[in-house]
C-alpha cells in the first residue's frame, strides 16, 4: 500500500472514529439540544480532525516533502470525501434504522411480550399511522425540511428534497414508472 | 489521480449498465443481481488499473499504486450509495412520503391531507407481514411473537439506544 494511499485512509478512519465518540458524547450531554444540530456538529469536528491527522500521518512518513502541492491536496479532499460517505453510510444504515425505522420499532413493541404473543390491535393501542405522522412531521419542522405556519406544512429546499430530486433522476435513469414501486400496485390494479 | 478517475468511470458505468439492464428487463430492483454488478464493475477497475500500471512501467506490484486502496473504497462507498438509493426509490419512507406530497402539492400541504394519505394498514400491518416473511417474527393467526433473528435485531438495537441515552425511535 502507497504512503499517500495509508494518510488518505488512516485519517478518514481517525475522523469516522472521532465522529462516532463526538457524536454519542454530545447526544448524551445535550439532550435538550436538537438532534439535527448535534450530528452536524460532529460531522464538522471529524472534517477538522481528517485535515489535521492527514497533515500529521504526511508528516510522520516524510513524505509531504515528495509529493507536489497539488497532489497532496487533491488527496486530502479524497480523505475528507470518503470521511463524508462513511458518515453517510453510518447515519443511513445504523443510526436512521434506530432512529426511524418502523420494522425496529415493530419488533420492539412485538418483543414487549416474550412469551405470550402480541395482537395488532394491542400495538395500534400506542404506536400507530396517528403517532407516527405526528412524531415526523414534528422532526422535519425541527430538522429544517419542512415549515408549519399553524395551518399548513410548506416545503424548503433541504437535504431531503434533494434526495427526493435524486430519487426522481434515478427512477427516470432507469425508464422506472410508478408502478414498479411496489407500493403503488395496488393504484395501478384498483 | 488515475485511480481516482477510474472509480468514478467504473461507478457511473455501473449506474449506466444497469439502467441498460433495467430498460432490457434483465435487472429490475433485484438487490443481489445489482450487488453482482457492482462486484463486476470493481473487477474491471482491477484489470484496468493493472492494465494502466503495465502501460506506465510501473515496476510495483498494483497494490502499490498511489491511491489504489482509497479509489477502491470510493468506488465501493459510492456504489453502496447507488445501492442504498434503489432501495429507497421502492421503499419510500414516511418523511419522503411527506416531502413527496408537499411537492407534489405545489410545495404546500395541509396537515389534514396529509393524514389522508397513512394508514395504520400501509405503516403497520404492511411492515408486520415483511417481518413475518423475513423470519424475524411469526403469526399465529391471533398475535405476534419474536423470533430468534429479531430478538437479537431487538437486543442490538437497545444497547445501542442506550449508548447514545435515547428512547425508542420509530
Amino acid at each position: 500500500m502507497s504512503h499517500l494511499d495509508i494518510a488518505v485512509l488512516t485519517s478518514a478512519a481517525n475522523a469516522l472514529f472521532a465522529f462516532l465518540v463526538f457524536h454519542v458524547l454530545l447526544m448524551r450531554v445535550f439532550k435538550a439540544i436538537n438532534m439535527p444540530f448535534l450530528i452536524l456538529t460532529s460531522i464538522v469536528l471529524g472534517v477538522f480532525l481528517n485535515g489535521f491527522s492527514f497533515n500529521l500521518v504526511l508528516e510522520v512518513s516524510g513524505i509531504n516533502k515528495e509529493i507536489p502541492l497539488r497532489l497532496s491536496l487533491f488527496s486530502a479532499v479524497l480523505s475528507v470525501t470518503l470521511y463524508a460517505l462513511l458518515v453517510f453510510h453510518y447515519i443511513a444504515w445504523i443510526f436512521g434504522m434506530s432512529e426511524a425505522a418502523i420494522r425496529i420499532r415493530l419488533l420492539f413493541e412485538v418483543g414487549k411480550k416474550p412469551h405470550g404473543g402480541v395482537k395488532v390491535g394491542e400495538i395500534l393501542e400506542h404506536y400507530n399511522a396517528a403517532t407516527i405522522l405526528e412524531v415526523r412531521l414534528k422532526r422535519l419542522v425541527t430538522a429544517g425540511h419542512i415549515r408549519f405556519d399553524g395551518s399548513r406544512y410548506q416545503i424548503r429546499i433541504s437535504p431531503l428534497l434533494i434526495q427526493l430530486w435524486l430519487m426522481k433522476g434515478i427512477m427516470k435513469l432507469l425508464g422506472a414508472d410508478r408502478e414498479d414501486v411496489p407500493g403503488n400496485k395496488s393504484k395501478r390494479e384498483g | 489521480m488515475i485511480c481516482v478517475l477510474l472509480a468514478l468511470s467504473c461507478f457511473i458505468l455501473y449506474v449506466l449498465s444497469h439502467a441498460v439492464a433495467f430498460r432490457a428487463g434483465l435487472i429490475r430492483f433485484e438487490l443481489i443481481r445489482i450487488f453482482v454488478l457492482m462486484l463486476l464493475w470493481g473487477i474491471v477497475y482491477f484489470f484496468v488499473a493493472n492494465s494502466i500500471r503495465l502501460e506506465l512501467g510501473w515496476k510495483s506490484s498494483l497494490f502499490d499504486l498511489p491511491l489504489f486502496w482509497s479509489s477502491l473504497l470510493l468506488y465501493v462507498l459510492m456504489s453502496f450509495w447507488y445501492f442504498g438509493e434503489t432501495t429507497a426509490v421502492r421503499h419510500p419512507s414516511p418523511s419522503m412520503k411527506i416531502v413527496a406530497a408537499l411537492s407534489k402539492n405545489g410545495g404546500e400541504i395541509s396537515a389534514e391531507e396529509i393524514r389522508k394519505q397513512f394508514s395504520n394498514e400501509e405503516l403497520i400491518v404492511s411492515r408486520l407481514n415483511d417481518l413475518v416473511a423475513h423470519g424475524h417474527i411469526k403469526y399465529d393467526g391471533n398475535s405476534y411473537t419474536l423470533l430468534p433473528s429479531g430478538d437479537l435485531v431487538v437486543r442490538i438495537f437497545r444497547r445501542y439506544r442506550q449508548l447514545l441515552g435515547r428512547n425508542l425511535g420509530g
